[in-house]
């Protein structure tokens, strides 16, 4: 039996060296080298907002507002799904970041998104206490710092209506649902994956929806989890690669430890492709590695070219 | 629709989900509340500033990137972080003379100024640091590691375990093995003496950096 062990003894015979902080400027700046290379490393994720629509909207809104306003008018809370994108000010043509929206509460989760940087990076001072959200252009909900009431209007947008956070939070637990039922080292092939698709929304309420698989093939047999449309009402199945060629890849990455130089790291990945049977595969880094960014931080598979692309600028 | 509530206190687990669930700017909170707490564990375990920071920035983007591979139990994620800085250090700390060689062949780019760089104190910060590492050379790795997790950063025995994924028993009989290890070496009675503590973790880091 071991003799209990006294910490501050411990501590005491050999003391902690200094307690370290980083510069403020430090942090930042490994903060927002670190949201820049999340965003570069979501090969699977497909949760960006596009901004050109909204951009588009502007002119339009500007000038045909009760034509955009008829477009709007009709969609229901269900149909807003979960996108939510905030934007750095009232104005649709300002800089804007999203994400997927859980249903607590849209000021904190823009007030969130804002002082992330990620909106506008660094953070133009504090995050505005108060903000109004309206529907978004074609999906979602669009979120401006405002406390101007009348503000959807004027920008040619249709308030939120009452239901969305009860839809939003149904919503919400369908796509993790989903997410759940196609775990990614599996492969459902397009037949099961519907089937799986269907029970999914069948138990969330979603019996009227209507499901589409595409891009099925010899190298993109397994189910990716599928893309949600709340506002059509449809779930659309999309074929990815095997697992094993993502996981062969993931095992050449962490051998390399995700860095250079460019010659080891892509000798690291082909020796683990070759080894899983995926030796047909070429690898490729989409940037030069420097001394500053010496690793990537993830990949991103192109099938149609039997091709890994390794994305991401990332620090040792 | 205006909201002006106040802001609500996250918990990791609230935070950990969003960013499960891609949303990046969760992901920022969790990297603004514990950066400080792996950043000073990166140090004690290099005693390099420079490496520190990049373990740092390693640290969470290997999070990021295993977020679907962590089912969170507890209430914080602090311990899981620790298991990969854990990790990541130790891979540093064997390949640091491989790797000094192979990135010698690319371009450095130059260096960025800091206003906050304080050279001497960064200097004198390292050099202690160095000296508390060598203190614990007589130690293997893994229980200089745990050494610094429960004794340094203080995390609780069950939080170690998390952390290095061994059970609890196993944080309990390294730490005392540790403790013995030491006790042997610092003839532990003189210990009260600062001075002659001090004299004693000199000799130590003397011995542990020639090896």
């Amino acid at each position: 039996m071991d003799e209990p062990v006294s910490l501050e003894e411990l501590r005491a015979v050999v003391p902690p060296p200094p307690e370290q902080r980083l510069a403020p400027g430090q942090l930042a700046s490994l903060r927002q080298a670190l949201l820049h290379d999340i965003a570069g490393s979501a090969p699977r994720r497909r949760r960006r907002r596009r901004r050109a629509l909204a951009l588009v909207l502007v002119p339009v809104a500007l000038a045909a507002a009760a034509l955009v306003y008829s477009v709007t008018a009709n969609r229901s809370a269900e149909q807003l799904g979960n996108e939510v994108t905030c934007f750095q000010k009232a104005s649709l043509d300002a800089g804007a970041a999203g994400g997927p929206f859980s249903g607590q509460d849209l000021a904190s989760f823009c007030r969130a998104q804002w002082r992330s940087g990620t909106i506008a990076p660094p953070p133009a001072g504090p995050a505005p206490p108060r903000w109004v959200a309206c529907e978004g252009d074609k999906r979602g909900v669009d979120v401006f710092p405002s406390d101007d009431q009348d503000l959807c209007r004027r920008l040619g947008l249709n308030p939120v209506p009452s239901a969305y956070y009860e839809a939003v939070a149904r919503y919400s637990a369908l796509e993790s649902d989903l997410g759940g039922r196609f775990p990614e080292k599996s492969c459902a092939s397009a037949r099961e994956a519907r089937a799986t698709t269907r029970r999914a929304l069948d138990a969330h309420g979603y019996t009227d929806w209507t499901l589409r698989s595409t891009g099925f093939g010899e190298l993109t047999p397994c189910a990716l989890v599928p893309d949600l449309d709340p506002v059509n009402g449809v779930a659309t199945i999309r074929g990815g690669v095997r697992p094993e060629l993502i996981a062969a890849v993931a095992k050449g990455l962490e051998q390399a430890s995700h860095c250079g130089p460019e010659s080891a790291l892509l000798a690291d990945v082909r020796a683990a492709l070759g080894a899983a049977g995926f030796g047909d595969w070429r690898v490729r880094v989409d940037h030069p590695l420097t001394e500053r960014w010496p690793c990537v931080a993830g990949f991103n598979e192109v099938p149609a070219e039997k091709t890994i692309v390794l994305v991401g600028h990332a620090s040792r | 629709m205006a909201q002006g509530s106040l802001k609500p206190v996250q918990s990791d687990r609230d935070l950990w989900s969003r960013a499960v669930a891609g949303e990046s700017s969760a992901f920022g909170a969790l990297f603004d509340r514990h950066a400080a707490a792996i950043y000073n564990f990166c140090f004690r375990r290099t005693a390099d500033r420079a490496s520190s920071e990049d373990l740092l920035s390693t640290t969470f983007l290997h999070a990021w990137r295993r977020r679907h591979d962590l089912r969170l139990e507890g209430e914080t994620i602090l311990p899981w972080l620790y298991g990969i800085a854990a990790n990541l250090t130790r891979r540093h700390l064997r390949g640091l003379g491989r790797r000094r060689v192979a990135f010698a062949r690319l371009q450095p780019l130059p260096p960025e100024p800091d206003p906050a760089d304080d050279l001497p104190g960064r200097l004198d910060d390292e050099r202690r640091a160095k000296e508390a590492l060598g203190a614990l050379a007589l130690l293997t790795e893994r229980e200089q590691e745990l050494f610094v997790l429960c004794v340094w950063q203080e995390l609780s025995y069950q939080e170690a375990a998390v952390a290095l994924d061994i059970p609890v028993g196993t944080v309990r009989s390294r730490l005392s093995r540790a403790r013995a290890r030491l006790r042997e070496a610092l003839a532990e009675p003189d210990l009260a003496s600062g001075d002659e503590r001090s004299e004693t973790i000199g000799a130590l880091w003397r011995k542990g950096d020639q090896t």
